[in-house]
């Protein structure tokens, strides 16, 4: 990864002056935890069923989820990154596209277990 | 509220302008705040699903057949509903911020909460009958 400019340490003081609360990097972590419960819930999807589904209907699911959970945490530390430059220069922050992606990866995770729960379940 | 009302507001809902487009940047610190709280929404849906296909999939069968779905389909359906649910709430409460308006008032704690204690209260009385095996 790029090295920091050499005015890094200005912005991060400059960051932290406004932002006290430290609420950028407890959002960090919070997208973190979201990535980490979606990649639980892929590996749960292919290590704890597998009388559920044909091998390769549960495989693409389970690793689908496990992928959608990697590249998030693998794309939360530059996003956070780039929300601090963005902060220090005083620009908007909301984050819709990210946003709208969890809420309709959840909501999918959410009808493919609905499905998968209807499926014949062991005695 | 009727379906009248339900249809007038959902009809309201699609006319009015991107959140985006009114009002002016909030403060960031309350962005940040809405965005943790939309995913610790989020986080509950998903605990939620693996709950349901958890207790359908890893659980003894029930004396009573079926009983595993009675409780693990609605907390999908839940999960489910919440992850759809907590969106509209975050873009609602985006558009309150950038009017500098009050938060609107959120339903999904107290459905959340009664649906957790009908769960343990179906759960408990299935618990109850006895087994067979």
């Amino acid at each position: 990864m790029k090295r920091e400019p050499p005015d890094a340490l200005g912005m991060v003081l400059a960051t932290e002056a406004f932002d006290a609360g430290l609420a950028i990097e407890r959002t960090f972590l919070a997208w973190n935890r979201m990535a980490l419960a979606f990649m639980a819930a892929g590996g749960a999807l292919l290590k704890l069923f597998p009388s559920m589904v044909a091998s390769g209907a549960r495989h693409f699911v389970g690793f689908s989820v496990l992928a959608f959970g990697g590249v998030l945490l693998g794309y939360s530390y530059p996003h956070y990154m780039m929300r601090r430059r963005v902060l220090a220069e005083g620009c908007p922050v909301t984050a819709l596209g990210l946003v709208r992606v969890v809420a309709l990866g959840t909501t999918a995770l959410g009808a493919i277990a609905f499905i998968l729960g209807l499926l014949p379940s062991p005695q | 509220m009727s379906l009248q009302q339900t249809a007038a507001r959902l009809r309201h809902r699609r006319r009015r302008p991107s959140f985006r487009a009114v009002g002016s940047e909030p403060d960031a610190r309350f962005t940040f705040a809405n965005e943790r709280t939309f995913l610790a929404w989020n986080r509950t849906a998903i605990a939620l699903i693996a709950a349901g296909l958890g207790i359908i999939q890893l659980l003894p069968e029930f004396a009573l057949p079926g009983g595993r779905r009675l409780i693990g389909l609605p907390l999908i359906a839940l999960g489910a509903f919440l992850a759809v649910a907590s969106y509209w709430q975050w873009e609602n409460n985006e558009r309150a911020l950038r009017l500098q308006q009050p938060l609107p008032a959120s339903n999904l704690p107290r459905i959340l909460a009664a649906a957790i204690a009908l769960g343990a209260l179906v759960a408990g009385i299935l618990a109850a009958f006895p087994s067979h095996n």
